[in-house]
Formats: structure tokens, C-alpha cells, sequence
């Protein structure tokens, strides 16, 4: 009496479960894709490190016209002889070669017996011929504060123009003694518009460390390289994928209860 | 006891949503200035200071220690030979680490991050990392003669910290010599 109603109802859940099954699917076939994307960028984020992906960078100017990334000019540059400085970013460029980061400003640069010598405010870069970064002096080592250029004297020595006066440095006893000379008469070196081809050059590598491997991985691991509508899309397939874990559960448990049944 | 679970679970709440990388230095910013670490390490004394050049197999062993080729190719300390202090810029991640160095007699006598620059694994900068640095030595094959507890999450930093400090003694045992 009671076994057609039954069998209704069986019918009814096993198309239910059908209907399941084909969303289950559709949701699986959608996302697959992107599961790959999260687990081979989730896998190279994980050994970042290792894989040298913060120190590896993007070099194709598509990326950064993709980032909308515009390389800045070259904030100041001097010249002395044949060799140049230039600051841009917090990136030194000596002769178009990176020499050292983190620097804010650049107050002059001179050349200095074997060596070129470039001064921040507080500290002062010393460069070989070969665009090695040799050292690094700060207040530490007794350099005078507040640096607003650098010279050298008739006898080759540097000299160091600051807020407390001038000084005559010598670098490699690291002795910085107050000269006598006036500052108005000592031809200090000045920022100069730099030649055209080595901004160019200056310009281009700089924009080729803007970009790391590292970001591109985690941009695309979070959709954020799509722009605003990526992040759209990787919640929406954050939604499907607990749509299929919850879908997925679902089918196994009735099928168990349905081979029960019989 | 249910308002006592509240604030519990609210407390643990707020401790996950905190940055993990909060910290009360600017970037950039000292914890401890250059001079005024050597003033600690030296007192009143005027340290002579001298410089060590990396150049032949010393350039090549200090790549082998820090792994990449040092960004500077030479190297001032404070002190003598029997007693020297040491201060180094070292790349975390991304950004340089100044790290200080005391060793007397070949031995580490202090550790100390001057500044921290890094937003993750600053860490390193408390004493309770840095105090097990403490008299240790360099072995025959150039690692420290104890392993340093790291850690988590501040790997790199812990990896730069501990090869200065092999850097340094390495480099005080060339004033001996």
C-alpha cells in the first residue's frame, strides 16, 4: 500500500542526487584551473626563498606597463671626469651599475686618489674604479653630520661641506678635521643634468628590479593581478570550492545511505 | 564562567588579528645607535679602529659564509685583536639588518641587532635570541660551535644573524694572525 509513494520518493532523491552530481561536476570542471594556480603558486610562495623568487625579477616592460608601474627619473646626478652618480629610488648608480640601496639623497661626489667618494646627508659611499661598493661610513665612524656637498682640495684630499662648517676627511684613518678654508672659495661639485643614454640605461635596470617573481607569484596566487575584478573571481572560486567540499560530501553520505538501504 | 570564556576567546581573537610583524621601530629606525653600542661595549675608552679587507680567499670565505658575495669589500671593527667589536649590514629578506658584534679572545661576547628593517622576524632583536650567541666559537669547518635555537617564521633573519656572526669570528681571527 505504501510502496508507490516510496518509490516516488526514491525517484525524486535519486534525481536530486543527479542534479547534485551534474553541479558537482560543472563546479569541479570551473575551478580546476584555478586549484593549479593556487597549488603551483602556493608550492613556489612556500620555498620563496629557496627558489630565489624575491631576488628574481620580471625584466619584460609589459609587466610593468601591466602593474602601471612608471620607472621614476633619476632624482639627482653628479659628475666627475669620466664617472658619474645618480639616485634613483633609494637605489646609487655609479657608471650606470647599481652600487648600493637605501639611500635617500645624494649631496656630491668627487673622486678621491683611488677612489670616488658619494655623500648622503649622513653618510658617505666609497666606490672603487671597478663600481664595487667598498664601504660605507656613518656617524659611527666620526663622519661629520648634516653633509651638503663634497670637494676636494689643491692637494687631492676630501673635503666635506657641512652645517658646522667644512672639514678635511681623511678615509682611511677616519679623521675628519675642521679646515680653514672657506666654504665660498672651494668649487664644490653640483648636481648635473646626466647624459641622456646612461639615464636611459640608469632607467632601465632600475625598472627591471621593480617587480619581483616573488609578488607575481603571490598576485596571482590571490587574483590581485587581475586588478580588483581578480580578487572578485578568486572569492568566487573560494565560494565554489566549499560548494563542491560541501556538494561532495553530501553525494558520498546519501550514496552510503542508499547501498545501506539495499 | 561564561563571561570569563567571552573574554578568553576574545583575547585570542585579538592576539590572531594583530600583525605578526607589529613592532614599536619605524623602518628603518635605530633600536640601538651605532655609537652608542660601542660606547656600551668600550665604556669611556677610545677604541682604536681598524679595517680588514676582503679581498683573495677572504672574499671567497666570507661568500661561503654568508652565502652570497659580500656588498662591501671591506670592513672596519673597534678594539684589538684580543677584544674587537664589529658592526655589519646584513639582508634579511629584502632589507639590511645592521647587527653588532662583540668577541674577545675568539669567543662571542655579545650579539646585538642595531637596526631592523624587515617587517617580518624582528624578533631576533630580544636577548632572549641573541644571549645564545654567547661565548660561542667558530669551528674548524667555520660554523658556530653551538646551534642557535630559531625561530619560526623568522628564518632568514635567524640565517643572517648567524652568519654574521660566523663572518666576524672568522674575521677576528685574521687580526690574530
Amino acid at each position: 500500500m505504501n510502496n508507490p509513494p516510496r518509490e516516488e520518493q526514491a525517484g525524486k532523491s535519486r534525481v536530486g542526487l543527479r542534479r547534485l552530481l551534474a553541479l558537482h561536476r560543472t563546479l569541479g570542471l570551473a575551478s580546476a584551473l584555478f586549484v593549479m594556480v593556487l597549488a603551483v603558486t602556493g608550492l613556489a610562495l612556500q620555498h620563496s626563498a629557496r627558489m630565489n623568487l624575491d631576488s628574481s625579477f620580471l625584466r619584460w616592460e609589459l609587466w610593468l606597463s601591466w602593474y602601471r608601474i612608471e620607472v621614476p627619473d633619476i632624482t639627482v646626478g653628479y659628475v666627475d671626469g669620466n664617472s658619474s652618480i645618480a639616485l634613483i629610488g633609494n637605489s646609487v648608480y655609479f657608471n650606470a651599475t647599481p652600487v648600493a640601496s637605501d639611500v635617500s639623497d645624494l649631496q656630491g661626489f668627487v673622486g678621491v686618489g683611488q677612489m670616488f667618494v658619494a655623500a648622503s646627508a649622513d653618510s658617505l659611499l666609497l666606490i672603487n674604479e671597478n663600481a664595487q661598493l667598498v664601504e660605507v661610513l656613518s656617524a659611527v665612524h666620526g663622519i661629520p653630520d648634516s653633509i651638503r656637498a663634497l670637494a676636494r682640495d689643491p692637494q687631492g684630499s676630501l673635503l666635506i661641506n657641512t652645517t658646522a662648517g667644512v672639514f678635511k676627511a681623511d678615509l682611511e684613518r677616519l679623521t675628519f678635521e675642521p679646515s680653514d678654508m672657506i666654504s665660498t672659495t672651494v668649487d664644490w661639485s653640483s648636481p648635473v643634468q646626466l647624459d641622456s643614454s646612461l639615464i636611459s640605461r640608469v632607467r632601465s635596470d632600475y625598472g627591471d628590479t621593480l617587480i619581483s617573481w616573488e609578488r607575481f607569484m603571490l598576485d596571482l596566487h590571490s587574483g590581485r593581478i587581475l586588478g580588483d575584478w581578480g580578487v572578485i573571481l578568486m572569492d568566487t572560486m573560494a565560494v565554489f570550492f566549499l560548494l563542491m567540499a560541501g556538494s561532495g560530501v553530501w553525494i558520498w553520505s546519501r550514496r552510503r545511505s542508499n547501498t545501506r538501504t539495499r | 564562567m561564561i563571561d570569563k570564556r567571552i573574554r578568553y576567546a576574545v583575547m585570542l581573537l585579538a592576539t590572531l588579528l594583530l600583525p605578526p610583524g607589529t613592532s614599536s621601530l619605524a623602518k628603518g629606525e635605530y633600536s640601538t645607535e651605532p655609537v652608542l653600542f660601542l660606547q656600551q661595549v668600550f665604556g669611556n675608552e677610545n677604541p682604536q679602529s681598524g679595517m680588514v679587507w676582503l679581498t683573495g680567499e677572504k672574499k671567497q670565505t666570507a661568500a661561503a659564509i654568508l652565502g652570497h658575495q659580500p656588498g662591501f669589500l671591506r670592513l672596519r671593527y673597534w678594539g684589538d685583536s684580543s677584544r674587537s667589536a664589529w658592526i655589519v649590514d646584513e639582508i634579511g629578506k629584502t632589507e639590511p639588518i645592521t647587527i653588532g658584534v662583540v668577541v674577545k679572545d675568539n669567543r662571542i661576547e655579545e650579539v646585538k641587532v642595531l637596526a631592523f628593517r624587515e617587517s617580518r622576524g624582528w624578533e631576533i632583536r630580544h636577548e632572549f635570541f641573541t644571549r645564545q650567541f654567547n661565548g660561542i666559537s667558530l669551528t674548524a669547518d667555520r660554523n658556530l660551535s653551538q646551534s642557535i635555537d630559531g625561530i619560526s617564521g623568522a628564518t632568514l633573519s635567524v640565517r643572517a644573524i648567524n652568519n654574521v656572526s660566523r663572518l666576524v669570528l672568522y674575521l677576528s681571527q685574521s687580526l690574530v694572525i
